[in-house]
């Protein structure tokens, strides 16, 4: 599939399937079967795979539009979880069912996980990760470890999950492990980018967050259009479009970040990718940031109609708040960048840009 | 909202080939000047260095051979003016021949003025500046009152210009000015005219700016006669040629990087073990690296033959926003740095001074927003 044909199938089923119904039940604690059956039937699930593990063998920026649309369109399925579970399981040579859903568990997250010695056999992983999104519903667990990436089985021993929601309501629970034993290392070697789940989950979601931005701004246009007060639209007046033009240059950053982002991500089975954890780092710095900004302006213009349940709006800027924080704060991924740019002094500034360069180890804090 | 979607893309190789050699160029050739003098960038002048440049054919490296130029693309004098930008060039003595004033003469006065004028340009010898705003006419454009009214042989020019960078030091002006009075369409009626700036009537008064400096003068035209064939294109034609200029001004990497001397110095004094020195430095270069990102696609789009518009305000609205807020960043991470008359503080001074230009300079932000909320479909 083309670039082009991911964008207008993944648009068509999304517009098609996705309702307020569907959202509001996953708030209310079910999983979305006919919405996630479909998606999987379209081979969304393995859209990175190779074709001859059932997939599509699309490149991270073809499945861009895709990521893009789960926010636009608010999605209330583990979609985005499933492409980046798949993508590593397919890189190990791994045929996972196109139905599994994955739950992801890595940077600061992950940071207290720990895996028993060498010696032991089977290696298992133990510890505590909060927040974790549709942990209830996974089959399987990637988790990135300081001691490497590992594929769990929902259904080992030694996992408790204690259930939670996140601010859109999604589910986000707190999984404890407890000498759970490893299904499978995905120690594929990325060259140069050591926490590869955390980069491409922090692009993955940066595409997100653009989509759920671009979202909130075209229903603020349409809204100040249509409300009159004062006897004209609200948008007539230079205050609101004001407020407008930064939302929209907002999404416009976010938007080409994002995308710089996915072009940059290994595809399945590349050994290198030298500039994934600077775009990622952009990305996601960039997107988080401009929820502040633009959710903040998607609200004031709406007035009060935006704060009620009713109004679609919510939807979209509840998952803002909610994604901002995860793959990575703002704050988190600007301190690799700070710090990757001051340990290279001044006289890198502009190469290093230009080539999209940090390095992992550079921009690692000290402990 | 598929018109705020900058595609992203890669550079053909001979714009790397070409980076590579104009780094090396700046290295020999900017990296020897002050600190303070790399912070003024491209408003800095020196008319050695546009030398330099013409030396390298860099100047009108993309306009046509027949008329001297280089004949090179766009996106190779992109490259070539980012690397500049970012190593701090004084570019400001050639910046409007270069960039507006030379492509406007080959399509305007192909025959007439651009065989004279444009090779002076490529040589380096010819200073331009641009006669736009006026006492009453700033972001309202259309209001100007310079007038010129047809005589014998060609037109006798009366007003007054304001604003005018370089004019002191400029060998010639191109001028809007109305040629009939303002009608219903206030954009009819407007004529560029190419004048020397020795010819007798002009007066160039100084206006000094709040950093103490001296670039923007006063211009002043009492029955000033110019000929004929110095009228730019088409008589009443003006407005729309000036426009058509003017978009060349937005989305280029001047918009974001005539600041990053601030930026060097605070990566100098910075404490990577510091989080909050670390995280507001990194919040700054994702900035910039997401503004290159955007205004290298806009290069790219407009090389393919799109217009990408929207993009390219938001380039130049978001990129004053970072350029302005360095010096806020730099006060509020580095007190122990203000006022010891170090580089940084120097550096930090006279960008702290210039900052709120940004935002006025090549249209003002609320003109621009205006401009981002028409392409949403609000005006």
């Amino acid at each position: 599939m083309s670039d082009n044909m991911i964008k207008e199938t993944v648009e068509k089923l999304l517009s098609r399937e996705v309702d307020r119904d569907t959202i509001v039940a996953v708030e209310g604690g079910s999983f979305a079967k006919p919405l996630w059956n479909s998606v999987v039937e379209l081979g969304l699930t393995k859209i990175l795979c190779p074709e001859a593990q059932g997939g599509i063998g699309a490149s991270w920026a073809e499945a861009f539009s895709l990521f893009f649309q789960v926010g636009k369109s608010q999605a209330p399925v583990p979609l985005a979880e499933a492409v980046i579970g798949q993508f590593f399981a397919a890189t190990e040579g791994l045929d996972l069912p196109a139905e599994a859903v994955f739950a992801l568990v890595d940077g600061a997250q992950a940071a207290s996980l720990s895996v028993s010695a060498d010696s032991a056999v089977p290696r298992t992983v133990s510890g505590t990760a909060k927040s974790v999104k549709w942990a209830r519903f996974a089959q399987y667990f990637v988790l990135e470890t300081p001691a490497g990436r590992a594929l769990v089985n929902a259904q080992a021993a030694g996992i408790a999950i204690t259930q939670g929601k996140d601010a859109a309501a999604m589910p986000s629970d707190t999984v404890v492990f407890d000498a759970t034993p490893v299904e499978a290392w995905l120690q594929h070697d990325f060259g140069g980018l050591p926490q590869a789940l955390h980069a491409i989950h922090a692009s993955v979601k940066a595409a997100m967050l653009t989509g759920a931005l671009e979202f909130s701004l075209e229903i603020a246009v349409r809204y100040v259009q249509d409300r009159v007060q004062f006897g004209k639209p609200v948008g007539k007046n230079q205050a609101i479009q004001q407020q407008l033009a930064v939302l929209a240059g907002e999404v416009a950053c976010s938007y080409a970040t994002a995308a710089s982002a996915m072009r940059d991500l290994p595809v399945v089975g590349q050994t290198a990718a030298p500039q994934a954890w600077f775009s990622a780092a952009v990305a996601k710095v960039t997107a988080s940031d401009a929820v502040r900004t633009g959710a903040s302006i998607a609200h004031q213009v709406h007035g009060a109609i935006g704060f009620t349940y009713e109004y679609p709006l919510n939807f979209a800027t509840r998952r803002l708040w909610a994604w901002r924080a995860e793959a990575g704060a703002s704050s988190e991924w600007a301190g690799a960048l700070g710090r990757g740019f001051i340990r290279g002094g001044s006289e890198n500034f502009w190469p290093n840009l230009t080539a999209r360069s940090l390095d992992p180890e550079r921009s690692a804090a000290h402990v | 909202m598929d018109q705020l979607h900058i595609d992203i893309g890669d550079l053909p190789p001979e714009c790397e080939a070409l980076r590579a050699e104009v780094r090396q160029f700046a290295k020999e050739h900017v990296a020897p000047y002050s600190k303070l003098e790399r912070t003024h960038n491209w408003s800095g002048r020196d008319v050695a260095f546009t030398k330099k440049m013409a030396e390298k054919g860099w100047l009108g490296m993309t306009w046509p051979k027949a008329f001297g130029g280089g004949g090179r693309t766009m996106l190779e004098r992109y490259v070539m003016l980012e690397e500049l930008l970012a190593a701090g060039a004084p570019m400001g003595a050639h910046w409007a021949s270069d960039r507006q004033m030379g492509p406007s003469l080959i399509r305007n006065s192909p025959d007439k003025l651009a065989p004279k004028i444009v090779p002076e340009i490529i040589r380096g010898e010819a200073y331009i500046c641009i006669g736009m705003s006026e006492p009453d006419a700033g972001s309202d454009l259309a209001a100007i009152r310079t007038k010129a009214i047809k005589v014998d042989g060609g037109w006798k020019i009366n007003g007054r210009k304001v604003w005018t960078s370089g004019a002191h030091l400029a060998h010639y002006m191109v001028a809007l000015v109305r040629t009939s009075e303002k009608g219903e369409n206030r954009h009819a009626g407007m004529s560029q005219f190419f004048i020397e700036m020795d010819r007798p009537g002009i007066t160039v008064t100084p206006i000094v700016t709040q950093l103490g400096t001296h670039s923007f003068n006063e211009v002043t035209f009492d029955d000033v006669f110019v000929p004929d064939d110095h009228l730019v294109g088409e008589e009443g034609r003006g407005w729309t040629q000036v426009i058509s200029e003017l978009q060349h001004e937005r989305a280029g990497a001047e918009r974001f990087l005539s600041s990053t001397q601030l930026l060097l110095e605070m990566l100098d004094v910075a404490d990577a073990d510091q989080d909050m020195q670390a995280v507001a430095i990194g919040k700054v270069i994702a900035r910039y690296a997401a503004l290159r990102q955007m205004s290298q696609g806009v290069a790219l789009m407009i090389a393919k033959g799109e217009d990408p518009a929207l993009g390219a305000s938001v380039v130049k609205d978001q990129g004053a926003l970072l350029e302005q807020s360095l010096p806020e960043i730099a006060y509020e991470i580095f007190p122990e740095k203000l006022g010891d008359g170090s580089d940084f503080d120097q550096v930090l001074t006279l960008l702290t001074l210039a900052a709120p230009s940004f935002s006025l300079r090549g249209g003002t932000r609320e003109i621009l927003r205006g401009i981002i909320a028409r392409g949403l479909g609000l005006r």
